[in-house]
């Protein structure tokens, strides 16, 4: 192999090394950022946690699931219907 | 230089390449995985037969010994019992209610823990408040009045947050609670009245997502679990999860994971994409004495018909049926070698010839 092929192989090489580092620190630093602020936005509901729940007015049947359930304040089998949403002072 | 830049297209391939194959590692996971690509047998669904049910508001059934049992939505009797197979009508039992024993919860006959004493069909299952409680099924049709007993072991779980209950026999029980903060499942092994846990319990009680202000994320990590008693394996099949976890409990040195499809689901990738990508992976599990079946559909093929996939408690997988319509729960009658097929969207139970190949 001659000088001019192993300089061209070892650049690409460092080349390619390099730019794959930079696309992974990119992806990650993207991921983390989303998930975070998926986090931040959940977190920032502005009832605190353990006094108070967030529940659910209406619910519907689910095997395996369960959901906290507005009018009772406790957990029930089954799966919260979204627009019933709601807050839940225990 | 000139060779760089002609080779310039190669090398950023192999780049993006490298850089893309970092994967996030799944956590509710053993290290001994099976990945499940084929398996050894590709049963199709013959003939099919309906059966005619009298029950309104299905919600899904299991057949045991010579009785069908159905759950419904109805307040005042949440279990239809029928003969099998001749589905003569016997009797709606368990009401929801504060009363003795009343449940609080609308059941499913999939969650129940069956097994045969002196002849007669028994149901062991979780009250919704603080019990368990043992139903006698043939008793109940003989005497056309429920005969049900509360059982000695006591689930010390406030707020109704035990999510799943399996009866071990005795006064042995595997439960799972919700933790205070709503963050994980916990599963509890509770022997003979003391609270006892093992290695794989404690990896997959250790899963957790972040802690926010939600009371329904946790079902991420939600699984159908159901024991073999004899061979003291437990197996529990995620719902939005596309592998499954078979351990084993009371001394039994045994941990293993089966995964279906290509891609890997993590309980931090689900949390991420919140509420809107729980979608259901697995729809069913049961466990027999020497398999265990999952009823699957590739959450990412809109299209695709629900398979069944059986197991042996080994992990290896044995044969896979393909439906040819949609459904929830499945479940085999042995004796008349059927299996039997539901859809709760229409309410419509089938059946068809089943044997397991090689078995």
């Amino acid at each position: 192999m001659s000088k001019t092929k192993l300089i061209t192989a070892v650049s690409g090489l460092v080349f390619s090394l390099s730019l794959s580092f930079l696309v992974y620190v990119m992806n990650a630093n993207s991921k983390e950022s989303s998930y975070e602020a998926n986090i931040d936005a959940l977190a920032s509901m502005e009832w605190p946690w353990q006094k108070n729940h967030d529940c659910y007015d209406s619910i519907f049947a689910a095997p395996g699931m369960q959901v906290y359930y507005c009018p009772e304040c406790r957990y029930i089998n089954g799966c919260g219907d979204s627009d019933t949403l709601n807050k839940c002072y225990k | 230089m000139l060779q760089i830049v002609r080779y310039s297209p190669f090398w950023v391939t192999m780049a993006l390449v490298c850089s893309c194959s970092s994967e996030q590692s799944p956590e509710l996971i053993f290290e001994d995985v099976t990945v499940v690509s084929e398996t050894p047998y590709d049963v199709h669904v013959g003939e099919t037969q309906k059966i005619e049910l009298a029950t309104i508001g299905c919600t899904d059934f299991t057949v045991k010994n010579d009785k069908l049992l159905v759950t419904t939505n109805n307040k005042e009797g949440l279990v239809d019992v029928y003969n099998w197979p001749e589905m003569e009508f016997k009797g709606s039992f368990i009401q929801i209610g504060n009363g003795p024993l009343e449940v609080y919860n609308q059941l499913f006959t999939n969650d129940f823990s069956y097994y045969t004493q002196d002849d007669d069909l028994h149901v062991n299952f979780y009250d919704g408040y603080t019990s368990a409680i043992d139903w006698n099924v043939d008793e109940s049709v003989r005497n056309q009045k429920i005969s049900m007993v509360k059982s000695k072991i006591n689930l010390p779980v406030e707020d109704g947050g035990v999510i799943s209950y399996s009866y071990l026999g005795d006064n042995d029980c595997l439960y799972r609670h919700i933790s205070d903060d709503a963050t994980s499942q916990i599963r509890v092994l509770s022997l003979a009245g003391g609270e006892s846990s093992n290695e794989y319990i404690d990896h997959l009680n250790s899963v957790s997502i972040p802690k926010i202000k939600d009371s329904f994320l946790f079902n991420i990590m939600s699984t159908y679990t159901r024991v073999n008693k004899e061979r003291n394996l437990v197996v529990e099949v995620p719902l939005f999860m596309n592998h499954i976890n078979i351990y084993g409990i009371r001394g039994k040195s045994f941990a293993k994971s089966i995964r279906i499809g290509e891609k890997v689901e993590s309980v931090k990738k689900l949390f991420n994409e919140g509420a809107t990508g729980m979608q259901l992976v697995f729809y069913d599990a049961r466990a027999y004495d020497d398999f265990f079946g999952v009823v699957y559909k590739d959450k990412y093929d809109l299209k695709a018909l629900p398979v069944i996939y059986f197991f042996n408690w080994d992990g290896y997988p044995l044969c896979s049926v393909k439906m040819d319509r949609n459904i929830n729960f499945f479940d085999i009658d042995f004796v008349h070698e059927k299996l039997l097929v539901f859809d709760s969207t229409t309410e419509s139970l089938f059946a068809c010839d089943f044997r397991l190949p090689n078995n």
